[in-house]
């Protein structure tokens, strides 16, 4: 790459909506994953009302068991296919090339055909409500024979299938375009370990892309076969086996738990350091956790399985156990950044706190149900639904949130208001833990999961009646998140290039950016680029 | 690029050898052909970037490499718009689709694609 490059003359950039689906500029690719993803969370959303509104008293009647059943399927797989992971893909197209001073992405068209796949794909496992016998119900792991055509007989399972089919190749294109643009077309003087930690996390969530996605695509091309071409890979009667669903599912299925984290654990990473005024405390040590848990997590699939008998628990449970070691390190690194340091309580640092409280709620509940003896206990029920909801919910939501109220500024030029959001943040921190706590008081009372009602007895109907009120503070958290993007919009208070003083590069060029995305790249002789210029133009505030 | 090389050849050793030892431990079958293919998988990419770095002198893995010292005679320009990714998703679309409700709709999404490699090829000359 060279000069020439980065400030070549380029015709004026055009906005019109046949210029948008004919883009390959990845900030453009990267605004529109990231609006499908929250319109899909609206979506996702208003699903998990509707349960949560079924279940605030016994017995209610709002929603039949058959619709209650689609109702989770669709929420499920659309929270973790259609919302968290494509989220951060969306934010890494966007950060990628700008973090590591590149013109644009390795593969631009490569780029825009994955997002149009996974649009299309989600837009397909959606569509199945339309069908006579409505959505998928099988679950979002929609295990066989659960999901074999004797018993999901509809045709709602089989747009669930060829969707996730679409989103699972979009996926491995796009993590392909990750590694090959964080590898080749880092600007001059950025080498590997002057990266900034949320490229490092994009790097080690796509090499978890590449070996967990083919065994997704496999195993939906597997159930395809059986329920369609007359195939009987899962099916015991005829001498396959359901076990081996599972297999190939939680192959998948756990390492996708982290391609739902890392990612956010990089956002976090940028979040706390750019509040706190210091570099990311143990920078070697945050890159290596991340392949650490990357590497582990593909070996523990089958701790999900535990209570089939079929598998070997000691190994399983000793490996799940291992992930905790560079998790911590990752936490005690975010601690000790923010030791000491100059911390300013703004929107994105108070939800980037916020998924810390959470995840570690959730991390320990994790290592809970990792013991075998334990998870005999707690194996579908309300248990495992909160473990993974302060996981996923309490984690990646957050930083999700942290991540929009943080770069907000860079992709529009103007930031999101800082009072609204603050309140925002506090109803959907308040909202989520009412929500989600008493759900592990539910699961040791021994309510089952996915069910569409509970016997009055007990502490049961006010634990869930807690429970759907904190649904609706969320709710409310939401909508005011909304409200403070139309009044922000109105405003349009300019927000400079750098209104947060962060010392990655994406903050050297404009806000937002221009197509080629940098006029002029400064030096680069360190992780923090945009230090080495104050220092260069203040010498005298260089730590002796 | 050495880095990377490290970290795709680390991710092969490192599944292989889980690989191995949850054979000996467990004997199933399944894992361990799961665990065997990805170590496979990232052998071939490791592979592949020994002889990629022979042949790569990144001004990124220099140290005190400037912009100005990488720029050469050559100006790259870069694709910004191309209705080629849209076409493609929407053709795939008609193929999934066509498989799980109408094969005619197949049947038109694999043309869709057929005429755009058509296009591409004319436009290319």
């Amino acid at each position: 790459m060279s000069a020439a490059v980065l400030d070549r003359v380029t015709p004026p950039e055009r906005h019109d909506i046949l210029s948008w689906i004919t883009t390959t500029d990845h900030k453009r690719i990267g605004v529109l994953y990231m609006g499908t993803t929250l319109l899909f969370m609206a979506v996702a959303g208003l699903l998990a009302m509707a349960m949560r509104t079924q279940l605030a008293v016994p017995g209610a009647t709002l929603l039949p068991p058959h619709e209650y059943n689609e109702i989770f399927t669709l929420h499920g797989t659309a929270m973790i296919f259609l919302v968290i992971a494509p989220f951060a893909l969306g934010l890494a197209n966007y950060l990628i090339p700008l973090q590591i001073g590149a013109p644009d992405m390795a593969f631009p068209r490569l780029n825009a055909t994955s997002y149009w796949l996974f649009l299309f794909g989600g837009l397909i496992v959606f569509a199945g409500a339309a069908t006579n016998e409505g959505a998928a119900s099988a679950g979002w792991t929609s295990y066989a024979p659960l999901s074999d055509i004797t018993i999901s007989t509809g045709l709602g399972q089989d747009f669930w299938i060829v969707g996730l089919a679409m989103v699972s190749v979009a996926s491995i294109m796009t993590a392909i375009n990750f590694v090959t643009t964080a590898f080749i077309h880092r600007a001059p003087g950025m080498t590997m370990w002057r990266l900034p930690i949320f490229t490092w996390e994009m790097i080690a969530t796509a090499l978890l892309i590449f070996m967990a996605f083919p065994s997704l695509t496999a195993t939906l091309l597997l159930l395809f076969v059986d329920r369609r071409l007359g195939g009987h890979v899962f099916d015991p009667a005829f001498g396959g086996s359901a076990i081996l669903y599972q297999h190939l599912f939680w192959f998948f299925g756990h390492p996708e738990v982290y391609v739902l984290i890392l990612p956010y654990f990089g956002i976090v990473s940028e979040v706390v350091s750019t509040f706190s005024g210091r570099p990311v405390f143990g920078y070697t040590g945050m890159v290596l956790s991340a392949f650490a848990i990357a590497g582990l997590s593909m070996g523990v699939w089958a701790h999900h399985m535990f209570t089939t008998g079929a598998v070997n628990n000691p190994f399983f449970s000793l490996v799940s156990f291992l992930i905790a070691v560079p998790t911590g390190i990752k936490f005690f690194n975010w601690i000790c950044t923010m030791w000491g340091g100059a911390i300013r309580y703004t929107t994105p640092m108070l939800y980037a706190l916020g998924f810390l409280m959470n995840f570690l709620l959730g991390g320990v509940t994790g290592v809970m149900v990792a013991s075998p003896p334990l998870d005999f206990h707690a194996q579908d029920s309300y248990f495992v639904v909160a473990h993974f909801h302060y996981t996923i919910g309490g984690g990646s939501f957050f930083a999700l949130f942290a991540a929009l109220y943080y770069w907000w500024p860079k992709v529009y030029g103007w930031r999101l208001g800082e009072g609204l959001g603050k309140i925002g943040f506090w109803l959907t921190f308040v909202g989520f833990n009412m929500t989600f706590l008493p759900m592990f008081f539910m699961g040791v009372f021994g309510m089952p999961r996915r069910v569409f009602t509970y016997p009055a007895t007990g502490a049961l109907p006010a634990l869930n009646a807690v429970a759907t009120v904190g649904a609706y503070l969320l709710l409310l958290g939401g909508i005011l998140f909304v409200v403070n993007v139309v009044v922000s919009a109105r405003r349009r208070e300019p927000a400079g290039d750098n209104p947060w003083q962060g010392y990655t590069l994406e903050w050297a060029t404009s806000s937002p950016p221009p197509e080629h995305n940098f006029h002029e790249l400064p030096p680069i002789r360190s992780a923090r680029p945009l230090r080495g210029v104050e220092y260069a133009k203040a010498p005298e505030a260089r730590p002796t | 690029m050495k880095t990377g090389l490290m970290l795709f050849v680390s991710s092969a050793v490192f599944s292989a050898t889980i690989a191995l030892v949850y054979w000996l431990v467990a004997h199933d079958p399944a894992g361990t052909m799961l665990l065997g293919f990805m170590s496979a998988a990232l052998t071939v990419v490791a592979l592949y970037m020994v002889f990629a770095e022979r042949d790569a002198d990144l001004y990124a893995d220099k140290k005190k490499a400037t912009p100005a010292e990488a720029a050469g005679e050559h100006v790259g320009t870069y694709v910004t718009h191309s209705p080629a990714p849209f076409w493609i998703g929407v053709s795939l679309t008609g193929v999934v689709l066509g498989l799980v409700v109408a094969p005619a709709a197949a049947g038109l999404g694999i043309v869709a694609l057929f005429l755009l490699g058509a296009l591409m090829i004319v436009r290319s000359r």
